[in-house]
Formats: C-alpha cells, sequence, structure tokens
C-alpha cells in the first residue's frame, strides 16, 4: 500500500506555490492598480455564499446544514492503491505527457475577462460528455480505473464505446503527469487545487496529478464544458457531473460557486 | 555638542539635496512638463467620454505572447460618476458608479452584482482594487489627482520627441518605477489629450503590455447624472459580488 498524498505534502505545495507566486507582479491594466497592488495569492476561496437572485427577488437562504466545506468534502483519500494505468508508447503515439506545464504559471493571473478567450485555445474547450469519436489523438494515455478502461488526452478524458470512444466526466482517481492547459490554481485551506476542464486535480507526492471529487466553497472561472443551465425553486444554477455551480461576480467577472444541491 | 547637532542636520539637508538633483536628473523636464499639462488639462475637465481599444499580453506557459483586445467606452463625471463598458465578440461587461453604489453587468451571462461603494471615485477605486480585485483599465484617467498617480512612483522619464497615434500628432513620453516602465502620447494642440498608453510590467515573464488606443475623446458635451444610474435588463439576475480572496 503507497500513500500518494500526506498533509504536509499538500502544505508543501502551496507554500511552494505561494512562494513562487510572491515573488511575481500583478498584471493590471492601470498605474493605479499596479502601484497599489501587492501580488495575491491565488484565488483562496471563501465560504459558500447565497444564491443568486432574479432580477430584484431575494434570494433564499442557503440551508446551513446542507453546507459542506471542502475539507468535509474530502478530496484526496490518502493511503490509497494507486489505479493501474498504461502509458506504454505504443501503436498510439508517444507515451509522453503532453501539453507539460508548470501549474505555477496559472497561479499568477488575476481573475480578468481574457479566460473565454483564452479557453478556446485549448484541446478540452471542443468536447463535452457524450460526443463520439472514431478515434483517440495521438499520445493518449490510457487508466485502468475501478476495473474500467478510460483514455486521455489534453484534459479530455474518454470512455470505449462499442463503435469508437465517447467523452466521458473526468473519472475520480485518474492519474496525470501533467495538468491540462489552462489549469487554474485554487487553494482551500491547505490543500491547492488544479482545476481545468470540469476537473479538480491535486498532486501527489510523486509530481503527478490525481482527479478528486468536486470540492464544495471552490469558485471556478469557467463552468466545465458539460454544464447545463438548470433553475431550481426559482433560481438559476449551472449542473455538471452532479455538482451544481452558483454564479457569482468575482474580481468584476463572472465566476462560479460550487455548492450542495439547492 | 551643538556644533556636532548643526553639522549633522546641514549633512542631511545636503543629503535630501543631492536626492533631489538625482531625481531631476532622471526625469526629464519636457517629459514631466508635457505630462503635468496633460493631468491638469483632465484634472479641470469635469466630465468627458472617451472610446478606446485595449490590448492585454498574456505569456502562455511556453513563453508565448498571446494579445487580447477589447474595445472601452468610458464616462466620466467628476468626483463620482462612471460609466464603463468593455466589450469583445466574446465578453461584454458594463460598470455603473453612482456615488453611492457600483454595479456590475456581465452582458454576456446577464448576471449582475450590486455593492456599496464610498462617495467619490477615489476611493471607489481604491475599494474596487482592494476588496474586489477589480482590474478596471484607464481607471487612472478617472482619479482627482492624474499627476500625482502616475507619478507616485517614477524614477525616471524621458522626452522622445512628436510622434504620430492613429493620425494625431503627440508628444512621446516613457517613463520607469521599479515595478513597471510605461510610456505615454499626449496629443501636440490646446487639448493635451492622452492618446496611447502602454505599461510594460517588466518583472515579469516575458515582460507582457497592456496597450490603450484612446480613438475619440468627448469633452464638450454634458454626461447626464442619469447615465450612471442602472436599470437591470429584462431577465437579468443578481449575484453575489464576492469580495477578492486575500488579494490586496
Amino acid at each position: 500500500m503507497k500513500s500518494h498524498f500526506t498533509p504536509c505534502l499538500t502544505l508543501s505545495v502551496a507554500l511552494v506555490v505561494l512562494g513562487a507566486f510572491n515573488l511575481s507582479a500583478a498584471d493590471w491594466g492601470s498605474l493605479h492598480g499596479n502601484n497599489r497592488s501587492a501580488p495575491p495569492a491565488y484565488h483562496q476561496q471563501s465560504q459558500p455564499s447565497r444564491a443568486p437572485e432574479m432580477n430584484g427577488a431575494p434570494a433564499p437562504a442557503m440551508r446551513p446544514e446542507a453546507v459542506r466545506t471542502p475539507e468535509s468534502h474530502p478530496a484526496v483519500q490518502p493511503q490509497r492503491e494507486r489505479p493501474q494505468q498504461d502509458v506504454r508508447a505504443d501503436n498510439h503515439g508517444a507515451a509522453r505527457p503532453v501539453m507539460d506545464r508548470t501549474p505555477d504559471r496559472e497561479v499568477d493571473r488575476r481573475r480578468m475577462d481574457i479566460d473565454e478567450d483564452r479557453r478556446q485555445s485549448y484541446y478540452w474547450s471542443d468536447y463535452h460528455s457524450g460526443m463520439r469519436v472514431d478515434r483517440l489523438p495521438d499520445g493518449y494515455r490510457r487508466f485502468h480505473i475501478h476495473d474500467h478502461d478510460y483514455f486521455y488526452f489534453g484534459g479530455v478524458y474518454y470512455d470505449s464505446g462499442p463503435s469508437g470512444y465517447e467523452v466521458c466526466a473526468p473519472p475520480v482517481d485518474a492519474d496525470i503527469p501533467a495538468l491540462p492547459p489552462g489549469a487554474e490554481a485554487i487553494q482551500v485551506g491547505d490543500t491547492v487545487y488544479y482545476y481545468a476542464a470540469g476537473a479538480f486535480y491535486v498532486q501527489q507526492s510523486d509530481g503527478s496529478f490525481i482527479v478528486v471529487p468536486t470540492p464544495l466553497g471552490v469558485t471556478v472561472a469557467l463552468l466545465p464544458p458539460d454544464a447545463t443551465s438548470v433553475v431550481v425553486n426559482g433560481i438559476g444554477y449551472f449542473l455538471a457531473d452532479g455538482v451544481y455551480y452558483q454564479p457569482v461576480m468575482q474580481g468584476g467577472v463572472t465566476a462560479y460557486l460550487t455548492i450542495p444541491a439547492p | 555638542m551643538k556644533l556636532l547637532k548643526f553639522i549633522g542636520c546641514g549633512l542631511l539637508v545636503l543629503a535630501t539635496g543631492c536626492a533631489s538633483a538625482q531625481d531631476q536628473t532622471n526625469l526629464a523636464p519636457r517629459a514631466d512638463s508635457v505630462l503635468r499639462a496633460a493631468c491638469q488639462f483632465l484634472q479641470q475637465t469635469p466630465a468627458y467620454s472617451l472610446n478606446a481599444e485595449i490590448w492585454r499580453e498574456h505569456v502562455d506557459e511556453s513563453g508565448q505572447k498571446i494579445q487580447f483586445s477589447r474595445t472601452v467606452t468610458m464616462d466620466v463625471k467628476r468626483p463620482a460618476g462612471l460609466r464603463l463598458e468593455i466589450t469583445s465578440p466574446n465578453t461584454a461587461r458594463g460598470f455603473w458608479y453612482d456615488g453611492k453604489t457600483l454595479t456590475v453587468l456581465d452582458r454576456k451571462h446577464n448576471f449582475y452584482g450590486v455593492t456599496p461603494m464610498p462617495a467619490t471615485l477615489d476611493a471607489t477605486v481604491d475599494t474596487a482594487h482592494d476588496q474586489f480585485g477589480m482590474d478596471l483599465p484607464l481607471i487612472d484617467l478617472t482619479l482627482s489627482d492624474p499627476y500625482q498617480n502616475a507619478m507616485a512612483q517614477v524614477t525616471g522619464g524621458k522626452y522622445f520627441g512628436i510622434a504620430p497615434v492613429l493620425g494625431v500628432l503627440c508628444h512621446h513620453l516613457a517613463f520607469t518605477q521599479d515595478n513597471l516602465d510605461w510610456q505615454v502620447w499626449i496629443e501636440d494642440g490646446p487639448q493635451p489629450l492622452i492618446r496611447k498608453f502602454v505599461i510594460t510590467q517588466k518583472n515579469e515573464p516575458g515582460a507582457p503590455e497592456f496597450t490603450a488606443l484612446i480613438m475619440h475623446w468627448n469633452v464638450s458635451d454634458r454626461v447626464d447624472d442619469s447615465d450612471f444610474a442602472f436599470s437591470p435588463p429584462k431577465g437579468a439576475a443578481k449575484v453575489e459580488m464576492q469580495e477578492a480572496g486575500n488579494s490586496k
């Protein structure tokens, strides 16, 4: 049995990333902002907030007992066996992780309105659950998790279907050597999450990243590609892979807070 | 003892004088005077509107620089009125400040947030930045003392003569400070209007730049107070305005 994660490691990662971050300046479109700004830590999260209200109608209070903090919604299971993975460089291309990147670069970015522009350059932005493809992209990675085969490339997870492959939600426990493009670092307590294409990752002791359950009370800049608009009790939310996202304004742009089912 | 104190004070005065002289050496008088004139003109203009295009560079993980552009329209009425629209095919955001509240509208998703603000633009700009982490482009132009704001951390400035910006002849100035380099192009004429502005984040990897081209100024027409009052579009959903995590 191998432990892939310890609280000490999480804290270490957070400190390392924070350290790297604090060396950087801010990115502001004014002298005032630059001169006033001390670099923020990456999007350190607050507690879940109120639901949106429709055009002046007061939002109902969120049920306190329903609010779960990320800490009570464990994102990482310590002392867990690593799922079997096949990264052989056979006829499906290179096993080397594609789109390798250093996570702290994304940390060093304030929440701005360029996310919608940037996402269009990412491989995963064109895919959503249920899409079918005849063949996998070169360089894909194969996982065997929970007695099931999955495939991965550039932030997109595939399941094998009767004829070809079908895009699926990121499977918890999938382990990738490098983050997908556009991964956004989010710190909650002592845990640093990386979010991309609807999946939350936590770095492991060997440097790889593992998909964890979506933490609640976390704000992300972009909705998962699968998110659909839903209305509950007259209030609009977004729903993706069983998780509700509540729109909020953060930094002057729309962001999305993960909340318990309303 | 008194003599020693006197000598000490003298040395202090001399040292201060030397520092001032050094500052003066690094700041070209022409750069300072042109910028000061532009800022005074702006400061004495009670209300104005402008249209601009802005570009913000993002340095990706490979080091490649990508420019993202937006169109900005701004209405300002001193001391407590601001309207800002930031648009592109991918995004459209509106900002309203009326001396009491700041409203942000995401036109694409039809969400808006409202939060109380101080009674002046200066204090509101500070609060929007410090408390809510907002990056408002061209906000330097709205402050009550734009010269003081611009020169607050400047360690040197140069004058590069006349250069065209969108067909308008402008004075080209360049300033440096520890965290930034910045350039400004100021119209050569009776109305010393800022026509172009570039901020270089020289300490960032890849030294990304923010660029603004102000295509149109209107300093003569009246800006009505009603312009700063927000009215929600049909179907717009009010959402919470989250404070910035620990950004400050």
